[in-house]
């Protein structure tokens, strides 16, 4: 590329940004006059400038975002959903292991085995729940909403 | 290390922790002059939000749109990561890192796995040239 070529490619690129002197306005105005096609390749890239200007305008608009906590509606909403499913959990289970037990065809060994698969697993539940519950008082990490 | 000093976003959103260490991703700082190279520091998490929440996530699913839940807990364990990090370049003198990424992996559904690793460093200002 020649340097007079390199001056009317800058002069394109300044124009299109509209960032032009007034003696480099001066300049390109002439240069349109004289090379047609650059009027052609300056309304095309203007028209592409127009075009990715919108979509920016659109995407920072897109871009509000709530906080996470932002209403304290939705959590209590959140909240009594939460605590309706499980409550109906435990019924559920709770219900399952009466009649599992209550069952006359079940030998006893079934039961006793049951028994104590179900009391471990509720005993390691409560542990790490404890665990957690001591840890999220101090979790300074509950605050990140994105 | 501080994490009280929050970042928030223009909506109000919180979006990180201010660090009394410079962490960047490029190799040199502008306007800084790299006098040490301390070495490489990491720190990783895996952290999971509770049941209700990733039924919650679940259900967000089967609408689409962003899942909240998980977004959120992509931000904690990106925090948690980058902290650790930081605290063991102050741990070993440095005073900023560079070169820093974050990388993830897959070892529980449901579960944000958060390595940032990068090079602890001690910088000094560059003096103007009169």
């Amino acid at each position: 590329m020649s340097n007079q070529q390199e001056r009317h490619e800058m002069l394109l690129m300044k124009a299109v940004d509209n960032m032009l002197s007034t003696q480099e306005q001066q300049e390109f105005e002439q240069l349109l006059k004289t090379h047609p096609d650059y009027q052609a390749e300056y309304e095309d890239f203007l028209q592409i400038k127009h075009g990715t200007d919108a979509l920016r305008g659109r995407i920072l608009a897109d871009a509000k975002i709530e906080p996470y906590t932002a209403s304290p509606t939705k959590n209590v909403l959140f909240g009594f959903s939460f605590f309706v499913m499980l409550a109906g959990s435990i019924m559920m289970m709770g219900c399952g292991a009466y009649f599992f037990l209550s069952a006359p065809n079940v030998p006893l060994w079934v039961k006793v085995s049951e028994s104590l698969f179900f009391t471990g697993g509720a005993l390691l539940f409560g542990y790490v729940l404890q665990a957690r519950l001591r840890s999220i008082k101090h979790d300074p990490y509950k605050e990140i909403d994105i | 290390m501080s994490k009280h000093e929050l970042m928030r976003s223009s909506s109000g959103a919180v979006t990180g922790f201010q660090r009394p260490i410079m962490i960047v991703t490029s190799e040199n700082i502008p306007g800084y002059t790299i006098v040490e190279t301390v070495g490489i520091v990491r720190g990783n998490t895996i952290r999971a939000r509770h049941i209700g929440r990733d039924l919650l996530a679940s259900f967000r699913n089967v609408v689409g749109g962003e899942v909240r839940e998980y977004t959120k807990l992509m931000g904690e364990s990106r925090e948690q990561a980058l902290d650790r990090m930081a605290e063991q370049a102050v741990e070993l003198g440095a005073n900023a890192i560079t070169s820093v990424r974050l990388t993830t992996s897959m070892l529980m559904n449901g579960a944000a796995e958060i390595l940032a690793y990068g090079t602890a460093v001690r910088i000094e200002k560059d003096i103007p040239q009169e």
